[in-house]
């Protein structure tokens, strides 16, 4: 294949600050990287670990959570819990051989647009350059195995 | 204060919590609108219905301290009076109209020659001292000062207007002044388009500039000179005033909306107003249920608009207050008591010490008091929790559908 | 409780690499509330296995359990269907709970994926430590509710020793001296006098030492 790389991205937005910002951004005209791509969850609290690493085992090459700045969770402490699981899955993706990086916590408030565009482009870049996931490979050397 | 009425004249009982010691905000200092109506009047009247409005109680120099609860119950502890008295109040919904600050950054002089005024000055000034307006021979005028610039980028969408309103009053008294508008562009929309065009045909000058540009403005013995660059004729320009007159609109109360926001759980936009829960869907309600906003708490409006915005917050609040049940969605949790471990994990996660093991000896979680982040969810190691509407199965499936054309 | 902490994915990939089925099995009791072997452990250490193997290329199948207690007989009973459809078994409970699926499934092999470390109380949120070490001749009761052998890092039954300072332990400063913790309570107690009372030398036979330890019941037992 000769197609350039483009990094599947997985960015967990909470209601009150990111998802917000990623319409505030949309309001704004302000353009993000088509890689990623937002669930929304009622607080960066509610990602659970497996969802994080689910996402990597189907073939995300990056994910972030985004959620409110410290000291402002709509739910009090959801922002910083989702910061010590990140941390946790950072440690079992190296333990399994992959960079730690693929995974970040990443925090805004509800009216920084500008902001959630400029770390989704960061971040995007990020990926690009650590290059594809090798779980995504693996993917789809088997689905082709298995196809062929 | 409009709001307040509409709810208070609908039999909803209002507290009416404001900072100051007297009601009334920037638009008790304005004294006419662009359209002529008598504001200073307006005001008046409708401080003197607001408190003596049987449901309304206001509260002056108070500051909030506290707040808890939910949707349709909340609780906030405020402190008022010259003392500092505590009380607490339950409501059912909250309306956040603190309002904005007229600015006044320091440039073109402002500050240090009295000549040099704002638009807010400059009205007051014309109903005060008609006198020294009928004395002027030339006046200048700039437009989006601190505003649309680093630091406060927002068009104030009030200068525009309350400059040629300035400037149609001036010309009234002093038919043979010279007015010149230096303007980056002029944004009277609406129906205000029909002053814009009055002023000009009454010989008001409007000059473009660009914002790297700028006029500048240098004070002399006998008078102010204004040095501009005409982008049309190519030309710079020096005009001699007797005043200046700057359009400076508004910004944002950075640090009441910051204390506030902090308070309530409500966020901001970037330049520090309150944030609508959608600009165009929801653009009065917040993302936090049960709480409305109005007037230029949210963004710079002019009067009219503050006051439409008044009457939008009280009707939404109304949808809330007029009804007996409020249904607050089905975003809770939900223990499956054959998983649960009973191992605490969950009563110790939340941040509102909503569950609790019960005679079962299994987690409960009381549905009219979680508040749906999720976080026992997350955290549980039996997986015994589940977020309704945010459940395992339904973010895996989010997943599937992101990479199902991978793989 | 007893608690336990995950081995390092590497070690537990030596173990299961040969087989291309695996039976990843929780367990809802201690582990659980320690939050190392419960159900969304399994769910991780299953997820970061996957997509090891998948980076070698090979698709490894890992199928779920949890059992309500793996030290439990009749809980692991309901393996029994499952276990033809594996090469072995992964035991995320202590060690109890791996020998129990290890002596119903004697054809099959069972490594453990958790290290068993300690009987343990919870002293806040993700916090444990050593509070008993089962000695089978309880002296809570006379060193007013501490247990030196459990705490005192010499398992000293008369003391402090010389390596108490302010009352921390000479092994670590973040460890509290057993026998200062005792001396304090038992002041608190007004039954101070009781320190100088000499312990006898215990009789370690009813700990380790007498060999690997039954009870039974013979009102229970049947």
């Amino acid at each position: 294949m000769t197609d350039a790389f483009e990094p599947e991205i997985v960015a967990f937005c909470c209601h009150y600050c990111a998802y917000t910002a990623a319409d505030m951004a949309g309001s704004k005209r302000i353009s993000y990287p088509p890689n990623v791509k937002i669930i929304r969850v009622p607080c960066t609290g509610k990602v659970d670990a497996i969802h994080i690493m689910r996402a990597f085992e189907k073939g995300a090459d990056g994910v972030y959570v985004a959620g409110c700045l410290e000291g402002d969770c709509h739910f009090k402490t959801g922002n910083i819990r989702a910061a010590h699981r990140v941390r946790r899955v950072q440690a079992l993706l190296e333990e399994i051989g992959m960079e730690g990086g693929r995974v970040e916590m990443i925090t805004m408030s509800a009216g920084m647009g500008e902001r959630f565009a400029q770390t989704a482009r960061e971040f995007t870049e990020k990926i690009r350059a650590l290059g594809p996931s090798p779980i995504r490979d693996a993917i789809r050397q088997s689905g082709r195995r298995a196809a062929g | 204060m409009n709001a307040a009425l509409l709810l208070a004249d609908q039999g909803h009982r209002v507290y009416l919590v404001e900072r100051e010691a007297r009601l009334g905000g920037i638009a008790a200092t304005v004294r006419t609108t662009l359209e002529g109506d008598d504001v200073g009047r307006y005001m008046s009247d409708l401080v003197e219905t607001v408190q003596s409005h049987q449901k309304i109680q206001v509260l002056t120099q108070a500051i909030i301290v506290d707040h808890k609860g939910m949707p349709g119950r909340f609780t906030t502890g405020i402190q008022t009076g010259p003392r500092m008295h505590y009380m607490q109040v339950e409501h059912g919904v909250t309306i956040l109209a603190t309002g904005a600050l007229a600015n006044r950054p320091a440039q073109y002089l402002l500050g240090e020659d009295d000549r040099v005024l704002t638009q807010l000055d400059m009205d007051a000034k014309i109903e005060d001292d008609p006198e020294s307006i009928r004395s002027m021979k030339q006046v200048v005028m700039i437009q989006c000062v601190g505003s649309r610039e680093p630091g406060n980028p927002n068009c104030s969408r009030i200068c525009c207007q309350s400059a040629i309103k300035n400037a149609l009053r001036m010309k009234a008294l002093n038919p043979d002044m010279q007015i010149y508008v230096l303007n980056r562009d002029i944004r009277t929309y609406g129906f205000q388009e029909d002053y814009y065009r009055e002023a000009r045909k009454q010989g008001v000058q409007f000059i473009r500039y660009e914002p790297d540009r700028r006029p500048a403005v240098r004070a002399l013995e006998n008078g102010l000179v204004v040095d501009a660059y005409d982008d049309i004729l190519g030309c710079r320009l020096e005009i001699s005033a007797d005043a200046v007159v700057l359009s400076t609109g508004l910004i944002a109360d950075d640090e009441t909306t910051e204390d506030l926001s902090m308070l309530f759980h409500v966020p901001r936009s970037d330049d520090s107003y309150f944030l609508e829960d959608h600009i165009k869907l929801r653009p009065t309600d917040m993302s936090v249920r049960g709480f409305f906003l109005a007037g230029t708490a949210h963004a710079p409006k002019s009067i009219r608009e503050s006051i439409a915005h008044g009457q939008s917050a009280a009707g939404r609040a109304m949808t809330m207050l007029a009804k007996h049940w409020i249904n607050l969605g089905a975003a809770v949790a939900r223990v499956d008591g054959a998983k649960c471990a009973a191992c605490l994990i969950c009563v110790r996660a939340c941040p509102y010490n909503v569950p609790f093991i019960n005679a079962e000896g299994y987690s409960e979680i009381d549905p009219a008091k979680c508040h749906g982040c999720g976080i026992c969810a997350a955290d549980c190691p039996a997986r015994a929790i589940q977020l309704m509407q945010y459940e395992d199965d339904q973010i895996l499936a989010k997943l599937d559908g992101l990479f199902e054309r991978m793989n | 409780m007893i608690t336990a902490v995950r081995k390092s994915i590497e070690e537990i990939i030596a173990c299961v690499s040969p087989y291309d089925r695996i039976l990843l099995v929780g367990c809802n009791e201690c582990v659980s509330v320690c939050s190392v072997g419960g159900r969304k452990e399994v769910a991780l250490l299953s997820s970061a296995l996957h997509m090891h193997f998948l980076k070698q290329g090979k698709t490894m199948d890992i199928r779920e359990m949890t059992l309500e207690r793996q030290c439990d007989p009749e809980y692991v009973e309901e393996l029994v269907n499952y276990m033809d459809g594996a090469d072995a078994v992964l035991s995320m409970a202590c060690g109890c709970g791996v020998q129990t699926i290890a002596a119903r499934y004697r054809e099959k092999p069972v490594f453990p994926a958790v290290n068993t470390t300690f009987m343990g109380a919870s002293e806040r949120q993700g916090v444990w430590s050593e509070r008993c070490q089962g000695c089978g001749d309880c002296v809570l009761g006379i060193t007013g509710g501490i247990c030196p052998i459990a705490r005192c890092s010499k398992r000293l039954m008369n003391g402090p020793c010389g390596g108490s300072t302010k009352g921390k332990c000479e092994i670590d400063a973040n460890i509290d001296c057993a026998w200062q913790l005792i001396w304090d309570r038992l002041k608190a107690l007004g039954l101070e006098k009781r320190i100088e009372d000499i312990m006898e030398a215990k009789d370690w036979r009813t700990s380790r030492d007498g060999g690997p330890r039954t009870i039974t019941r013979e009102d229970l037992a049947s």
